[in-house]
């Protein structure tokens, strides 16, 4: 009996003393500021080294997310190897981190996740590989950044699986609208027009889940391959769905594909809940759940006007919503939601028996009742303190991808790109455009 | 009570010791050496596939019917190797592991790839306008090459919690370049298990 007492005795102070060293151990964001003012303001470099300075701040537990951050930024740069360097680093990490910790595991469980290594969103998992596959799309490496769209297949897989197919985010038609394209490039027009299929499919439930539509180009891409492939149904039917029939040009023309990043990607925040019951001796108790949720910090509606020249002959196009990366943080992080709630909920009811336990302490050895109220009001305050949810974010991610498309003899061409909102432009981006060759323009606008 | 702290000053200690050992050792092996780490592609099953391939289209018929008719060795040349996997294969590492294996044998004759070639034409170019006479190479003398092998490596994944299944398939095939005859088809498979723990303390 005495051994047991001690034991508890020990593990309270334990917890106690551990709830006062770890209250406030969630990431400090506050350096974010001045990276997202360098990106929102394209000094890429800038935020590449203010990241870079505060590599501590990440501490050993968020890793991850410094690999996503440098990825991501030298992606903006147009650095692609370095870019890729890094998501691979964040890759492999994740791989690991699929192996738990369970003494990590059973600390987080009585004091809150933000002690536990963060291994980034679903949707998150999936972007690398989107990012990826355009580091390579950009390098010319059409076979290499296919093996990321596969990636990406993979993943979305074991994604379903897990949830039992009961998940939201289970499709992403954005990397197969871009598969469809490398495929293209790489003359596999059978390939090319299947991803070009399931993106137009998988854009049908983005409607309902998203509510965004399928860039109208595609159906002229689904169109366009089924012809060259003799598909006369699947063209026929694709151009009743609006596609424009397709006549083979007497001279091959070669593709751009403008991907425009717009606006901030959402941020996570905390949503407390408290609980107030009294005991049977009339004592109050509260208890706190703290659980996190995206909040979006996208700009209104913009849009980008490009031009393409060459010579005296100008074409112009406009690009459309293709991903809409805040609407499907937030339906990912409901994936995932059920599983958290069970945890802050656990870990209340924890939290709430061993201050009882240490209220009722407090009840013994004073005397007076204001002495035995503000002692539990401080272990309350503990309590609720240790409660945090975990609100880390890949916060270096565009709201919204956006895509244009231009189908163009080939030759040497500059593109000018104006926004919709006239405080964003480029001028001169030169770009090849090479018989059944696809190239990549990449604009970001993370403002 | 002086046990139980004891015991747990010595599992301290044995935690502190142990954390504190060399974190990254080397050891040289043999290249041929079978080191499974990642469970992805690597040269050992680049090096056994060509090998055992190799050996499969050396064994088949259309080699003797070449000489048959043309009284000498058949040209090979490797075309293109692609990568239809989910994981970034060094194809030419590959490809040139094909090539020295054909060479190797003897059997057939193997002709510079299309970059090589260029490179030689160049060199050809030059010796035009700076080699004497007696070393100065022609053009217009190169060995065509009589037949191509091209093909493709896929792969499968399935997956289930902590366990993986890898399983790689590579599709070779030697075309008759003259008449777009396929004169050999093979294909090597190779099955792959992954166990990844859920849990670690």
């Amino acid at each position: 009996m005495a051994r047991t007492s001690i034991v508890q005795e020990a593990l309270w102070r334990y917890v106690t003393a551990l709830s006062f060293l770890l209250a406030s151990c969630g990431m400090s964001t506050e350096f974010y500021r001045d990276v997202e003012d360098d990106v929102s303001k394209g000094r890429y470099y800038g935020a590449i080294d203010k990241v870079r300075d505060n590599r501590p701040a990440y501490g050993d537990k968020s890793t991850v997310l410094y690999n996503l951050d440098m990825g991501l930024l030298f992606h903006y740069a147009g650095e692609p190897d370095s870019s890729i360097k890094y998501f691979f680093g964040a890759e492999r990490e994740i791989e690991e981190l699929y192996t738990k910790s369970v003494s990590l595991a059973a600390i987080s469980f009585v004091l809150n996740d933000n002690l536990l290594p963060y291994e980034g969103e679903d949707f998150e998992k999936v972007l690398i590989n989107v990012f990826l596959a355009l580091n390579y799309a950009e390098k010319g490496l059409t076979e290499d950044a296919l093996v990321e769209a596969r990636k990406v297949d993979l993943k979305l897989r074991a994604l379903a699986r897990q949830y039992e197919g009961k998940n939201k985010y289970k499709e992403d038609a954005f990397i197969r609208y871009i598969a469809g394209a490398l495929y293209e490039s790489d003359a596999e027009v059978n390939d090319a027009f299947i991803s070009y299929r399931n993106a137009y499919e998988i854009y049908r439930t983005y409607a309902t889940e998203y509510g965004i539509t399928a860039p109208s180009f595609l159906l002229n891409d689904i169109v366009r391959t089924a012809t060259l492939m003799n598909f006369d149904e699947e063209a026929e039917r694709y151009r009743s769905l609006g596609g424009q029939p397709y006549d083979r040009p007497p001279d091959a023309l070669g593709s751009v594909l403008v991907v425009a990043y717009a606006g901030r990607g959402p941020i996570k925040d905390e949503i407390r809940s408290t609980v107030t019951v009294p005991d049977t001796g009339g004592v109050l108790h509260t208890f706190q759940i703290a659980l996190p949720r995206f909040v979006s910090r996208a700009s209104p509606e913009r849009f980008y006007r490009i031009t393409a020249i060459s010579g005296i002959d100008t074409v112009e196009s406009t690009t459309e919503l293709a991903e809409d990366i805040t609407a499907i943080a937030s339906k990912s992080l409901k994936d995932r939601l059920g599983l958290i709630y069970l945890k802050s909920g656990g870990r209340a009811l924890l939290k709430f028996f061993a201050a009882e336990k240490a209220k009722s302490k407090i009840k013994d050895v004073s005397e007076n009742k204001v002495g035995s109220f503000l002692g539990s009001l401080a272990v309350d305050v503990v309590v609720g303190a240790t409660e945090q949810a975990d609100v880390r974010t890949w916060r270096t991610l565009p709201a919204e991808i956006q895509l244009a498309r231009f189908e163009l003899p080939p030759g040497n061409y500059t593109m000018n790109v104006k926004c919709s909102d006239e405080r964003f432009s480029l001028r001169d981006v030169p770009v090849e455009v090479r018989a059944g060759k696809t190239s990549f323009v990449i604009v970001d606008d993370v403002r | 009570m002086r046990v139980v702290v004891a015991a747990i000053g010595l599992a301290l200690v044995l935690i502190v010791v142990t954390g504190c050992g060399p974190s990254k050792t080397v050891t040289r092996v043999e290249p041929d050496t079978i080191v499974d780490l990642s469970g992805d592609w690597n040269d050992t099953d680049s090096r056994l596939v060509a090998e055992e391939m190799m050996s499969d289209v050396l064994s088949h018929p259309w080699l003797g019917e070449f000489k048959g008719e043309n009284k000498r060795t058949p040209d090979v040349i490797v075309g293109t190797v692609k990568n239809r996997t989910a994981e970034h294969i060094a194809t030419v590492a590959f490809i040139k592991n094909l090539e020295r294996e054909l060479i190797n044998s003897g059997r057939v004759g193997f002709v510079a790839s299309k970059e090589e070639r260029q490179e030689v034409r160049e060199e050809r170019g030059d010796q035009q306008e700076f080699a004497s006479d007696e070393s100065l190479k022609k053009f217009q003398q190169e060995a065509g090459a009589d037949f191509m092998l091209r093909g493709d490596i896929t792969s499968i994944i399935d997956q289930e919690g902590g366990e993986r299944v890898k399983y790689y398939q590579v599709n070779l095939e030697l075309i008759n370049i003259e008449t777009n005859r396929k004169v050999w088809i093979g294909e090597k498979r190779i099955k792959k298990l992954i166990t990844q723990s859920g849990t670690k303390f």
